[in-house]
């Protein structure tokens, strides 16, 4: 599978996760407190560390191949 | 005595033009040489002048004010970085092939190569200045207010001065000097972000932080119920798929080195964009919310307002992060505002005529559009500030400037990865008017229509109707061949 096809999975499983956080009275949608954060907040974070993975593993990814050329056409 | 601001900001200055003077010694012999520097702009240069452009005076008094009056919804902005990386990654590299392989310079370069039409071409150039021009006022204005606040200069004289300097060292060193310069502002930017942590995070937790604010602003829809599920997420579905091919991010892919530079660009767009939201709603916004819970104050003034009341010594430092932020998207604007000018009208106009530009009459004219780009925006921001109609319909156009890129990512989706979705240039043309007044309608209820029906904003639904409409239109019409990078 390409890095664009694993790339885009990636991206509609986070909108999935990340439904939660704007459905009222829901989950971490909720005034409550997880070790003194918001829920919500508490939440967000842990969303946005999966984001960090995906922003880590494009680093260490390998580039693609460089283009050549510059023809005007 | 003059402000510590106004001496923060003569100082940059003084480094931009050495830095311009420096970029002046390597050979601009052509547009590119000028705008796209020469193609050779490397990886930590790309790193922050990607980041840098995607943040701009909003992002710092707009969007810290926006968490302070309507709670945390708005991280959905933070949330959207994976978007925003999603398509900077899938429009960045594809950009950059195809710039490398056909020579693209702009995007309307790429519309006439691809549907074979110069009208393509002039019209892709008209929806790029539409999508600039008010954004840059909108900047401009911003930072003239920044001006007012902090070093006492009237937001007139503001306009004159940020853009006589932006006129001095981006005329002298073109984009090569912009990246530079955004290396300090993007790094200043991060710096200050940090540095106002330390100020506002220990003056918070000694009130409780997060247990001193109402819970209405730590859960959603928010206090003013603004932040519900189709709202936030039509938000930044409908704006983040395009960043990536907005005029303003397509220069910084085609500037690019190498792949790597590439790389590296992308990255910093989204991580830059990710560190300031997560950053200001947790480190500024909220902390502020429980030091000083009732700002009386527009919401993009509460920053400072708080700034003067609790540490009136850093809000000048304060402020030149807001600089950093602003003068790096600004000056990018205008060099992709007089790159539209420079290469999209003129030279193609003397293409067109059968005449090739000398390599001088080249040089001189990207800095005579740099100018002529500098004049026609003071003159929009000074209409703005005459005249209140004005400067509402600049603030609407101007935050839309991002979702007008709409129809350059239809076309590149069918142009570049799905051949079923290509569009044929009379769609194109379609879009071109019916997208940007589709969005401009339903974003802001005109015309008798509802605003953002059912809650979804209005661009959201430009995309919904304007976009299978014009797949409609191109099946009755001729489509172009795909493109291979």
């Amino acid at each position: 599978m390409s890095p664009e096809k694993i790339m885009a999975i990636l991206v509609v499983l986070y909108i999935l996760l990340a439904v939660p956080l704007y459905i009222p009275n829901f989950g971490p949608n909720t005034p409550t407190f997880v070790a003194g954060i918001p829920s919500w907040v508490a939440y967000y974070l842990v969303l946005v560390s999966i984001w960090a993975i995906v922003y880590v593993w494009l680093i260490l990814a390998k580039p693609e191949e460089d283009v050549q050329g510059g023809e005007a056409h | 005595m003059i402000p510590l601001f106004l001496i923060l900001v003569a100082i940059l200055f003084i480094v931009y033009v050495a830095l311009a003077v420096y970029a002046y010694r390597l050979p601009m012999r052509t547009l590119a040489d000028f705008y796209l520097a020469g193609r050779g702009i490397g990886r930590l240069a790309l790193f922050f002048s990607a980041g840098a452009t995607g943040c701009s005076a909003w992002t710092l008094l707009g969007a810290a004010g926006y968490y302070y009056t309507h709670g945390v919804g708005y991280l959905i902005h933070g949330i959207s970085c994976i978007i925003w990386l999603f398509s900077s990654a899938a429009f960045g590299f594809a950009l950059y092939r195809a710039a490398r392989k056909y020579g693209y310079e702009t995007i309307p370069d790429m519309m006439e190569h691809y549907f074979q039409s110069r009208t393509a071409a002039l019209l892709a150039a008209v929806l790029a200045i539409v999508a600039i021009i008010p954004y840059l006022v909108n900047q401009i204005i911003g930072l003239g207010w920044v001006f007012l606040t902090l070093g006492g200069i009237p937001v007139e004289w503001t306009i004159i001065v940020i853009l006589a300097m932006i006129a001095v060292y981006a005329g002298i060193g073109g984009m090569r000097a912009i990246a530079w310069t955004d290396i300090i502002n993007g790094s200043l930017f991060l710096i200050i972000i940090g540095a106002a942590a330390f100020i506002f995070v220990p003056l918070a937790l000694n009130k409780g932080y997060f247990t001193a604010i109402d819970p209405e602003y730590l859960t959603t829809p928010g206090p003013h119920g603004i932040w519900t599920l189709p709202f936030a997420f039509s938000w930044s579905l409908g704006l983040y798929f395009f960043c990536g091919i907005t005029p303003w991010m397509a220069q910084k892919w085609f500037s690019a080195a190498n792949v790597k530079a590439l790389k590296t660009g992308i990255i910093g767009s989204a991580i830059v964009t990710f560190i300031s939201t997560t950053g200001i709603a947790l480190l500024i916004a909220l902390p502020l919310k429980a030091i000083l819970p009732n700002i009386q104050a527009p919401s993009d003034q509460v920053v400072l307002v708080a700034l003067n009341e609790i540490a009136p010594w850093f809000a000048a430092i304060y402020g030149i992060a807001i600089w950093g932020a602003a003068i790096s998207t600004v000056n990018t604007l205008l060099m992709v505002a007089a790159q539209t000018f420079a290469r999209d009208f003129w030279y193609r106009i003397k293409i067109a005529k059968g005449e090739t530009p000398s390599e001088r009459s080249m040089a001189f004219m990207a800095r005579f559009m740099l100018i002529f780009a500098l004049i026609i925006t003071a003159i929009f921001a000074y209409m703005a500030m005459l005249s209140k109609d004005f400067m509402a319909t600049m603030i609407m156009i101007g935050s839309l400037g991002w979702a007008f890129a709409g129809p350059f990512a239809f076309v590149a989706l069918g142009m570049f990865w799905f051949p079923r979705l290509r569009l044929s240039k009379e769609a194109f043309y379609f879009l071109v008017f019916a997208f940007p007044i589709v969005s401009l309608i339903l974003n802001f209820g005109l015309l008798g229509l509802p605003k953002n029906p059912f809650g979804i904003i209005g661009y959201f639904w430009a995309t919904v109707i304007c976009w299978p409409l014009a797949l409609v239109i191109s099946q009755v019409t001729k489509k172009p061949e795909p493109i291979k990078v």
